[in-house]
């Protein structure tokens, strides 16, 4: 029997997939076809959605961009050259794209390749292998040794070393210990833990559990945000299915270990990633992070022992516990070891979500994972870990990426999200954009984060409008600095990072937007001017029908011109020309 | 806990483990260089505003020092430079979101900065001499300039947002001063400094300078060239705008302070000092000779006989000059204020026509326009456009004026636009006189030797210390800046007097400095909604005199405002100025870091909560460091407040952005006090005052007998607790609104005696000796048993031991307390098991035991128990409904209404089975099964049983805690059942015990004074005696039986009462004498807390009755026989009695002392709660 499996992960259901997933099994209820159809989690090929796999007698091929007639086409077992056009990996060998190839996909490991609510899918593919093998002979110290040796660091966005993390919580003494797993995940463009926990919630579930008797703990509680409503239905059918099995529970695997896991649905302040915060949140208080010591190892939820760790983190400990920390160790850098998880976003060709070595550098990462920029655009820099990260311009991207090298750059890992930027990104803009988020984000609390970001703000938001003063350069400067020196927490702390990095690799952009009143990437619709050049008009009248405000004049067949009071800058004109006859400056 | 050492500023602080830097930096008395904002003592750090920074050696990062944990060995910073930047910054980044005001408009406004919103709300509340004294402060001619004051302040009054006409702020001056002149108030002049200022000049400048300099102690001597003090105050503003006896009585209270007058002579001038032999006379000299001389017209022939200069004019007619003016024709040539008054001046000499010729439009006029309206009203004609060109005469004879017609034209240098003359216009204006009142110059001859002038010919000197060229001479008013208003004037004076009383003690002059101000009108134009809600109301006129009626004399025009208009006007002020402006810890950190007040930002703005009764909240000042909300929260327990919204538009508001009103607030203010900055503030306006200090005292108002500090403002008195650099202390509403009222209310001062059955004033004298009469009188009859002395549980150790005696010893009567003997009507509960029914254990207690059994409710009782639980002591609460300390314990157990007994009895009597104590201790208890617990009592078996294994699992110290109150909640055996479980459980070491807190204040007080009956059951007993009608006559001090239905009845036929009260009772309506008595607020006086602990409150309000109740019971001894000190008042009286202070006496006498182990053995020695508040102490 033919089973064709349908990536209906949140990625994919917004490309279309849920249609196609309808039109198979109508086919196989209303036309009893002879399929199997099951949906699977996101692989990563975003930028292809929607996938479908189609397994037929262990003969594995994958179709991208795929639409409810070609799946059926697929489902009665049809090829033709449209088909094979979409085909992108063929039994796991090398992709089209060469997306998959550079990768080594361990916390995704299963993402895309098995039935995210089915435990036997997981069970079969090596699940829980490594609770047993934990429960069955090995002490809490030699697990959490275990981690330590292999070098696992947080992927949230901190990069603490785990193994150590579980060694205070495990050295506190509390009536109680807790394990929170914040799938809390709110970088704008990153969806590493989203598609984890929609693609493989029941290895989260293992490394909670894990860690609960690393630690101590025999509670365990999931952060997750309320818009993740796959995801939450996804770990909660899972957490079922667990306990049903007895894979969580009183007494797992008749050991003495118990452990029970709850959700609790945060309302989506990303705040609440922060650690202090997220507890606060769960004790029901408002969100907002409170000054370390004491850390949450010490005094955290409802002031017991409690460890903290990223879905990302611990989808990486089951395998750690069955293919050994050396395993885990030997890939990557001195400073980081294993894989990280990304996801491209920006201008590039090939967005979605990757994993790959540590110490791969950001070029072979964006050209030859991602694609590259869109074609005819140049690669002008990239932005890592989200709004508290920094941008890392082009010439630097031959850096190997790890935790040391990005962190000498201003930029941060974070939790992996990467946006891509080309020569059309006005830097200002970009670092106006996050800030702007943060500044929205805060939680009111200290002074230079919830009056400092906003002051920051007007700054760069009078630079783009074109208002810019030459001092606004110092004073923000002055500003950011102080705001990362004296918040309480990571937001207030890294808030500043896109603004500082940017000012040190592109602060020629800010002087031209002061001094020259002019947006070198020609983006700032405050700074742009659009003109017809008469030599390329042929007077078509398309741009005159097109301005939203009749800013452009002209007869027919002569040149148009441009009323620069009228017009509000917004492009359709250069979108709709069709003979480069407007120019932008 | 480990001891170790880190260093700040190169001082070694001790600390322990647990630290934070700025506990062990507060500790060790170094709070002053570690500001904070968001902290608050006692509670957890909060960390947010940043101000508490540090730098740490070898560290990038500052540290919180709030928060920051004190390490050994550290190395601390708490000014370096970079510190210093980030707090500037943190406070500037605060600033900018701070849409508010610090000082209100009309302060700023006024050159003097008088602080007009403060007057005007005494003025409204009819505190007179407190709004003259506030006008003072800064003007001490407020009769003058509520008349003739240009008013700047008015002009920038945001009342005229809201309904276009701003507060009648000079009109509301003006009836404060005319009040003072009825009713003036003793002024005198500060300690003499041996220092001698000459003021030359005896105008608004000089006047003023000189009050100020006779404040501060120095001699003043005033040399005024003309014949009486006033200068163009007198001379130059005719009678119908500033009549002569309002100079002359202001002028007076500046001179009686002691000044030496030289007037006719002019210095500089023959017959004059030379400012030579000023400066070798005086140690300094102040200038203040005005713009006396009128400006020359400058047109052709305008030295003609007939043409005058308007200040001539005026000067003239007030010396009693006479001009040829009836029934003449009189041009004005000018169109400032010294015209309009010329000319009505000689309207009202009986001129036939005045006309005012001014070469601009009336948009242009400097004058007042309500001036330029009157004169008009009056018939003077004002003809615009016009300027004279030359003065036309024939001979001695005046023809007239030749004018011209102007245009105006392009503006000029003073922005006003220029007239133009029109070609060929000129015409004759006939007329008799010409009174040319163009402008004023100064007229500095004879004194210009050695010291700089202008080029404008005026003294040089700076504006804001008075410093002239010549060391040791001083300048101000006109006579530097040229002709200006009388406000100047004043304001110059008293900077004057302040910088030269600076030169005369530390020899250097003082630069006056604004001090920081934030301000909202740096945040944008203020609009109508940035206003907060104002009461209706129209401006208010003052009446004047009809126009006909003027004309015909000198008579003043206006009228001044009556009471209900001032009232009514003062009613209209929006309250601009903040009510922290003094102790706000913003603006003083502001001002101590330099900042000035042009930061600006985008804010957010929000509307003022107005709601509550007694609170203001408004949210632009506000900088979210939730002091408010924790205090509330975490202290109280209430959490009306928090925080909603996020990011940049966080604001504190009670849940849901709701109004204040309407939430679970309790009034009790203390988010007030943990306020840094004006957020919160008390409605009435002497509470809001916060200053340090006051008097030591107590609240009486219920049996917590709070500690508080009584202060003193011009609006009168407030309670509050005392400031502590540890947890903040707690007052209730009560405490707070209650003690002043007390203190201020509707009191009674004079004796009362009964005659003809109505109650008639009577002198001390009289009303005592019928007092005692009368008593006696029933001793004879009756027996003295049948006598009863009685005070409330308001008295003082004191007072109640004077009570006693005078029953005891002068009559033999029966003492006791009616109050107290109806808190205690369920049956002296305790008094067989620990002698008298009282407490055994302390707050400190509470704070430190491991278990609280509490039976009922307090709010303030539940803020100090919320403390204990975050100590780490578990709750069990015994009520019938989901109270505060129910929601506070861990265990709640649910009891129906009136069965606590029944089921602290069960907990007593398990106890016993699972200590294995003995079983007396709970013989006396009822058996219960556990099944009948439900049934019975309404107790969820499982919530008795959780119940039960707290209590047994009691590792430490357990108290149990209930009130005396007979409204809360308890039931007859209550008490005993408490006791006992307490006593079994009481084992497990000292700090046990009980704590029954009762309405009644100094409950222990009186018992310890013997006032009480005390020793048993004689409370008991003396309640039978009341009840059988033993009691004909009887002595009542603070004691209104009519509270309580039992004993009213029982005591509603007696022979003869005497009654000795703060107010007219109920009670004491039917007495027969009725005497004032004081409050310890006025009085003083020791109290005991139901924890054992002595208070001490010393006088803090103004006395308000003649005699003392001390005095008053001591008199009555004396009269009475009994030996008094020799020679001797009450306060020897006192003296001989045992002191008070001594706290191991009355330990003694209360025999503190609980049987400790219940194992056969008790312990023998009496507990000795030692009070750790020492201040407290005599």
């Amino acid at each position: 029997m033919r089973r064709l499996s349908v990536g209906t992960a949140t990625c994919g259901m917004a490309a279309g997939a849920g249609k196609v997933l309808e039109r198979l099994q109508h086919l196989r209820a209303a036309e009893g076809l002879p399929l199997e159809v099951v949906e699977t989690g996101c692989i990563g090929l975003c930028y292809s959605e929607p996938l479908v796999e189609v397994l037929e007698e262990g003969h594995h091929v994958l179709y991208g961009a795929m639409t409810p007639d070609l799946a059926e086409r697929l489902a009665r077992g049809q090829d033709d050259p449209e088909l094979a056009a979409r085909k992108i990996v063929e039994d796991g060998g090398p992709d089209r794209d060469g997306v998959l190839t550079h990768q080594r996909r361990i916390a995704l490991r299963r993402c895309g390749h098995i039935d995210p609510g089915s435990l036997s899918d997981y069970l079969a593919t090596g699940g829980y292998e490594a609770l047993r093998r934990v429960l069955g002979g090995m002490s809490p110290k030699q697990v959490a040794d275990s981690v330590t040796a292999s070098g696992l660091r947080g992927r949230g966005g901190g990069g603490f070393p785990t193994g150590r993390k579980w060694g205070l919580a495990a050295a506190s003494q509390g009536r109680h210990k807790y394990v929170i797993c914040n799938a809390d995940e709110g970088d704008p463009g990153a969806f590493m833990d989203r598609s984890l926990l929609e693609g493989d919630p029941f290895s989260i579930l293992e490394g909670m559990a894990i860690c609960g008797y690393a630690i101590g703990a025999d509670a365990g509680i999931i952060y997750c945000r309320a818009e993740y409503p796959k995801a939450l239905v996804r770990l909660r059918d899972a957490i079922g299915q667990a306990m049903a099995a007895g894979w969580l529970g009183d007494g797992i695997l008749g050991s003495g270990f118990s452990f029970h896991v709850k959700i609790k649905e945060g309302a989506g302040a990303f705040v609440c990633g922060e650690e202090t915060a997220l507890m606060a949140s769960i004790e029901g208080q408002r969100g907002m992070p409170r000054f370390r010591p004491p850390y949450p190892a010490v005094k955290g939820l409802w002031g017991l022992p409690t460890n903290i760790n990223n879905v990302e983190t611990l989808a990486n400990v089951p395998w750690i516990i069955v293919e050994g920390p050396e395993a885990f160790a030997g890939m990557g850098t001195e400073d980081s070891k294993g894989t990280k998880v990304f996801a491209l976003a920006g201008r590039i060709r090939r967005g979605g979500l990757v994993e790959v070595p540590m110490g791969m550098t950001l070029r072979q990462l964006i050209f030859e994972v991602g694609g590259g920029v869109p074609p005819g655009r140049t690669f002008k820099a990239v932005q890592l870990g989200g709004p508290s990260g920094g941008c890392i311009p082009a010439r630097m991207a031959d850096l190997p990426i790890d935790y040391k090298n990005i962190s000498a750059t201003g930029a941060i890992m974070g939790s992996g999200g990467m946006v891509v930027m080309d020569d059309t990104t006005c830097m200002v803009d970009v670092a106006r954009y996050f800030l702007s988020f943060t500044q929205a984000e805060s939680c009111g609390k200290c002074t230079f984060c919830r009056v400092g970001t906003k002051r920051m703000l007007e700054i760069l938001e009078r630079i783009v409008a074109g208002h810019g003063e030459e001092a606004d350069i110092p004073r923000l400067e002055s500003l950011a600095r102080q705001v990362n020196a004296s918040s309480l927490c990571g937001l207030g702390q890294t808030a500043p990072n896109p603004v500082l990095t940017t000012l040190r690799y592109f602060r020629e952009e800010y002087e031209a937007h002061i001094r020259e009143k002019c947006c070198p990437a020609h983006s700032c619709s405050a700074l742009v001017r659009y003109s017809i050049l008469a030599d390329r008009c042929t007077g078509c009248g398309l741009c005159r029908k097109a301005c939203p405000v009749s800013a452009i004049a002209g007869e027919a067949k002569a040149p148009h011109v441009i009323d620069e009071a009228v017009c509000i800058r917004c492009g359709k004109c250069v979108a709709t020309c069709n003979f480069d006859a407007i120019r932008k400056d | 806990m480990a001891l170790f050492e880190f260093i700040l500023d190169g001082v070694k602080v001790p600390a322990e483990d647990g630290d934070t830097i700025l506990e062990a930096a507060a500790r060790a008395g170094l709070s002053d260089r570690i500001p904070t904002l968001c902290h608050e003592p006692g509670l957890p750090p909060y960390t947010s505003c940043y101000v508490c920074v540090v730098e740490q050696e070898g560290r990038d990062k500052l540290l919180p020092a709030c928060s920051s944990p004190a390490a050994p060995g550290m190395v601390l910073f708490s000014h370096s430079p970079k510190v210093v930047a980030s707090r500037k910054t943190a406070l500037e980044l605060l600033l900018s979101d701070h849409p508010a005001d610090c000082v209100a408009p009309c302060s700023r406004g006024c050159p003097a900065g008088i602080d007009v919103q403060t007057y005007l709300a005494q003025a409204r509340g009819g505190l007179w001499e407190e709004a003259v004294r506030t006008i003072r402060e800064r003007n001490p001619l407020p009769g003058i300039c509520g008349r003739v004051c240009v008013r700047k302040c008015e002009d920038v009054c945001r009342r005229e947002l809201l309904d276009e006409q701003p507060v009648g702020i000079n009109m509301v001056k003006r009836a404060v001063a005319d009040h003072w002149m009825e009713t003036p108030y003793a002024e005198a002049p500060g300690p003499d400094t041996g220092k001698r200022v000459a003021i030359v000049g005896g105008g608004p400048a000089g006047l003023t300078a000189a009050y100020y300099l006779r404040r501060m102690g120095h001699g003043v001597t005033v040399f005024e060239m003309r014949e009486k003090l006033g200068g163009m105050l007198r001379y130059g503003i005719p009678d119908y705008r500033l009549p002569q006896d309002i100079l002359d009585f202001e002028i007076g209270r500046i001179t009686d302070l002691g000044v030496e007058i030289h007037t006719g002579s002019r210095a500089g001038a023959a017959g004059g000092p030379a400012l030579a032999d000023l400066r070798s006379r005086f140690d300094a000299v102040f200038l203040s000779v005005g713009a006396q001389a009128g400006s020359p017209a400058q047109v052709e022939g305008e030295d003609h006989p007939s043409v005058l200069s308007g200040v001539e004019f005026l000067g003239g007619v007030v010396r009693g000059e006479r001009f040829p003016v009836e029934g003449r024709k009189v041009a004005v040539v000018g169109g400032g204020n010294t015209a309009i008054d010329a000319a009505r001046t000689a309207l009202r000499l009986g001129a036939e026509h005045v006309t005012i010729l001014y070469r601009r439009t009336r948009a242009e006029m400097p004058a007042n326009p309500e001036e330029i309206e009157a004169a008009e009203h009056e018939g003077v004609r004002i003809e615009y456009l016009i300027a004279p060109v030359r003065i036309a005469a024939e001979g001695d004879r005046l023809q007239g004026i030749v004018c011209r017609k102007m245009v105006l034209g392009e503006p000029d240098a003073s922005g006003r636009r220029r007239p133009v003359p029109v070609e060929g216009s000129e015409h004759l204006a006939a007329c008799d006189l010409v009174l040319a009142a163009i402008g004023q110059k100064v007229d500095l001859s004879g004194l210009t030797d050695g010291l700089a002038v202008t080029r404008w010919g005026t003294l040089q000197a700076d504006e804001w210390s008075s410093v002239t060229s010549m060391d040791g001479v001083f300048a101000g008013g006109d006579g530097i800046t040229g002709p200006a208003v009388v406000i100047d004037a004043i304001a110059h004076g008293r900077r004057a007097a302040l910088s030269m009383d600076q030169y005369l003690r530390v020899g250097a002059p003082r630069r006056a400095v604004e001090i920081f101000s934030s301000r909202k009108e740096n945040f944008g134009e203020v609009r109508v909604q940035d206003l907060p809600p104002g009461l209706p109301g129209r401006r208010q006129r003052q009446d004047e005199l009809p126009a006909e009626e003027r004309v015909a004399s000198f008579d003043e025009v206006e009228a001044t405002l009556a009471e209900h208009q001032v009232v009514a006007e003062t009613a209209r002020c929006l309250s601009c100025g903040c009510a922290a402006a003094e102790t706000c810890t913003l603006r003083s950190l502001a001002e101590e870091y330099g900042l000035d007040d042009s930061i600006r930002g985008q804010t957010v703005r929000h509307r003022l909560d107005d709601s509550h009764h007694r609170i203001t909240l408004d949210p632009d000042k506000c900088i979210l460091c939730t002091r408010c909300i924790r205090t509330c929260g975490e202290v109280l327990g209430i959490a009306v407040l928090g925080l909603v919204n996020r990011g940049f538009e966080t604001t504190l508001s009670p849940s849901l952005g709701r109004p204040l009103a309407g939430t679970a607030c309790i009034a009790c203010g203390n988010c007030v006090d943990a306020c840094p900055t004006g957020a919160l503030s008390f409605k009435d306006p002497a509470a809001s005052r916060r200053s340090r200090g006051g008097a030591p005292s107590v609240c009486t108002l219920c049996g917590e007998l709070c500690a508080v500090e009584l202060a003193t403002c011009s609006f009168g008195l407030s309670a509050r607790p005392p400031e502590t650099d540890g947890p903040r202390q707690l007052l209730c509403e009560l405490g707070r609104h209650g003690l002043p009222e007390l203190a201020a209310g509707e009191r009674l001062t004079r004796p009362l005696v009964r005659r003809e059955g109505r109650l008639v004033s009577a002198t001390w004298d009289e009303a005592l000796a019928a007092a005692l009469h009368g008593l006696s009188g029933v001793a004879r009859e009756h027996g003295p048993a049948s006598l009863l002395l009685a005070g409330g549980g308001a008295l003082s150790w004191e007072e109640a031991a004077l009570l006693a005696r005078l029953g005891r010893e002068g009559f033999g009567a029966r003492t006791g307390s009616l109050s107290v003997l109806a808190e205690e009507g369920d049956g002296y509960a305790l008094d067989g098991i620990l002698d008298a029914t009282r407490s055994t254990a302390s707050w400190d207690d509470v704070e430190a035991a491991s278990v609280l059994l509490v039976v009922g409710e307090d709010p303030m009782a539940a803020a100090r128990l919320r403390r204990a639980v975050r100590r780490g002591a578990r709750i069990v609460a015994l009520t019938s409904a989901p109270t505060r300390v129910a929601r506070l314990a861990e265990v709640w157990v649910e009891t129906r209404r009136g069965s606590s007994s029944r089921v602290l009895g069960w907990l007593a009597k398990e106890l016993v089975r699972r200590r294995g104590a003995p079983e007396e201790l709970v013989q006396a208890f009822p058996d219960l099964a556990f099944d009948c617990l439900l049934q019975d009592c309404g107790v969820e078996p499982a919530a008795a049983q959780r119940a039960l294994e707290v209590l047994a699992g009691a590792g430490g110290p357990v108290v149990g805690l209930a009130s005396l109150d007979p409204r809360a909640e308890r039931s007859p055996g209550t008490l005993p059942a408490l006791t006992g479980v307490v006593q079994v459980l009481g084992g497990t070491g000292a700090g046990s015990g009980l704590l029954l807190f009762g309405r009644h204040a100094n409950r222990l007080g009186l018992l310890a004074a013997g006032l009480l009956p005390g020793d048993g059951a004689s409370g008991g007993e003396l309640e039978a005696a009341i009840h059988k009608a033993a009691i004909r006559g009887a002595w009542l001090v603070r004691e209104d039986p009519d509270e309580n239905r039992d004993l009213a009845v029982a005591l509603a036929d007696l022979r003869f009462l005497v009654v000795q009260d703060c107010f007219l009772t109920a009670t004491a309506a039917r007495a027969d004498v009725v005497l004032p008595a004081s409050t310890h607020l006025e009085a003083g006086g020791t109290f005991v807390r139901h924890d054992g602990r002595i208070l001490r409150a010393l006088p803090g309000a103004p006395g308000r009755v003649e005699r003392s109740v001390a005095r008053v019971l001591a008199e009555a001894a004396a009269l009475l026989g009994l030996p008094a000190a020799p020679a001797a008042g009450p306060d020897a009286a006192l003296d001989r009695l045992p002191c008070p202070g001594k706290v191991g006496w009355i330990l003694q006498e209360l025999r503190i002392g609980v049987p400790r182990t219940v194992h056969g053995e008790v312990d023998p020695a009496p507990r000795h709660v030692t009070t750790r508040r020492t201040s407290w102490l005599p």
